[in-house]
């Protein structure tokens, strides 16, 4: 249960009894998703590729049916350590399929694996690109390489996405 | 369906609707927000729906200072416009005054009421926050339910109403509004109110030779709406029902004078005072994960006063009557009559 399963059919209740305009209809719902990538803590490079459905996203997906499009306003990332890990520094660099063709999505080149988190550097083309990816198929290949001065490196790689659905309950 | 629309209707109205108020499958808004939060956004939200509802309420009581001969009466329908004034088609926001709603872009915005803007872009974006203060959500603040200006060309809102008036002794007029308690599917309504119109002319000769009828007038109103919200497949929910009460109060100072036998022009200064009381009364479970809602979740309570001016002229035909009138008060009300008078 969270938050948008409430406001839909509160939302549609609402607009459904009182009769709205088109205007009324219209709303922008904005959530933080987020994607774990696992990695072998036995290996000092790894790579993870894992399609991303975000129009599926559990939070997401109940405004699938109303959803005009898709905007990714930010990258974000979290680390996550197990208590084997050893390894303190690493890199972690993201690339991802817009279209058929592989592009670079970030790049962490000094990562301190202790660390929680932070904003991901990404282009304004490169959201834009994956708000078109993301209308288009609704899914995101990515792909995360990750590497680690030690092993066992025991940590895992979040990657979220600040995602906002452009919905107008009117289209139904 | 119609005790389900009823009860939609109702729910709506007071911004707590849910299309499965009761099912275990979803939650309530105020478990998410906070009871204090869902109340505040909505007491500010239909605000104006509810002043609206009580200025048109106290309206149309008369449309001349004379008063009948005994025996004599009148039965008048009027149409009342309540003009919404543009400071309250939006409501002040502010998130120190919230735990877990908060607008995004600053520290206070003004957002849409009841009748406020319906354009997504006029409409700014709020943060919703778990107990812990975590973003659950970010989404468009709501639309105004009702766009007045499209639906109605004006920012106005409609309120109809209708009374009769009989004539007693010294020219002292009683004034009857009632609905008699209809029972429908799903609910009842009723409405009874009074007022008594006194000639004051007759007290003083210079008055009465001037041809110019002075009255007072006290009138008071109640209505009272309630909607039956069980539902029928749970138990905990008997007797659960919605509860709409409004009472209006009208004390007023009314001048007239009679020209060529059929037009009169009137005025009127005075207070008028209405309040209204929406509840939800009983239990409504919601998902067990949740805190559930307290007992009677629901207690919206509005009041609001005004003295006002009232001009206006009525032209009587035989025994119809036709008038328009302008009440200057906050929610200015421009009011359309059509009657018959007998004496």
């Amino acid at each position: 249960m969270n938050i948008s399963q409430v406001l839909l059919p509160l939302l549609v209740g609402l607009l459904f009894t009182m009769g709205c305009g088109d205007q009324a209809s219209r709303f922008d719902f904005s959530k933080v998703i987020a994607f774990e990538f696992t990695r072998n803590p036995q290996a000092t490079s790894y790579d993870t590729l894992a399609n991303l459905d975000v129009v599926n996203f559990d939070d997401l997906k109940a405004y699938k049916k109303y959803g005009e499009g898709y905007r990714v306003n930010q990258l974000m990332y979290e680390i996550v350590v197990m208590e084997e890990n050893v390894a303190d520094l690493g890199a972690i660099s993201g690339t991802v399929s817009i279209s058929g063709q592989e592009q670079d999505l970030f790049e962490i080149s000094e990562l301190s694996i202790s660390s929680e988190g932070g904003v991901l550097t990404v282009s304004n083309e490169m959201l834009i690109a994956l708000s078109e990816e993301i209308d288009r198929v609704g899914v995101l290949s990515v792909s995360i390489h990750s590497e680690a001065d030690e092993t066992p490196a025991s940590f895992n790689f979040i990657l979220k996405l600040d995602v906002t659905v452009s919905v107008n309950f009117d289209i139904l | 369906m119609i005790r389900t629309c009823l009860k939609l209707f109702f729910l709506s109205v007071v911004l707590h609707a849910s299309f499965s108020v009761h099912a275990q499958d979803e939650t309530d808004i105020y478990a998410q927000i906070g009871t204090d939060d869902a109340r505040q956004f909505v007491e500010d939200y239909l605000r104006p729906f509810y002043n609206g509802i009580g200025f048109g309420f106290t309206s149309g009581w008369y449309n001349t200072a004379a008063t009948h001969d005994q025996w004599g009466f009148d039965f008048t329908v009027s149409a009342n416009l309540v003009f919404v004034p543009s400071e309250d088609l939006a409501f002040q926001f502010r998130n120190s005054d919230y735990e877990k709603i908060q607008v995004v872009s600053a520290d206070e915005a003004r957002l849409s009421t009841v009748f406020g803007s319906q354009v997504k872009e006029e409409r700014p974006e709020l943060r919703i926050t778990d107990d812990d203060g975590q973003e659950l959500i970010r989404l468009t603040s709501p639309p105004g339910a009702v766009n007045l200006k499209e639906e109605i060309s004006v920012n106005a809102l409609p309120l109809p109403m209708y009374q009769l008036g009989f004539g007693l002794i010294r020219h002292t007029d009683i004034k009857v509004r009632v609905l008699p308690k209809i029972n429908f599917e799903g609910g009842s309504v009723y409405m009874l109110g009074f007022g008594l119109q006194h000639d004051l002319a007759q007290w003083f000769r210079l008055l009465d030779a001037q041809d110019i009828s002075i009255a007072f007038l006290g009138a008071f109103n109640n209505l009272t709406a309630r909607f039956d919200l069980e539902d029928d497949e749970d138990p905990r929910t008997a007797g659960d029902k919605g509860v709409f009460n409004i009472n209006g109060t009208n004390l007023q100072l009314i001048a007239s004078k009679e020209y060529v036998n059929f037009l009169t022009i009137f005025g009127g200064f005075g207070y008028s005072r209405a309040g209204s009381r929406t509840q939800l009364l009983g239990a409504y479970p919601i998902d067990e994960r949740f805190t559930q809602l307290p007992e009677d979740p629901l207690d919206l309570r509005y009041g609001n006063s005004s003295m006002n001016l009232s001009v206006g002229l009525r032209i009587k035909l035989v025994f119809l009557t036709f008038g328009v009138s302008h009440t200057f008060q906050k929610y200015q009300v421009s009011t359309a009559t059509l009657g018959i008078s007998v004496r």
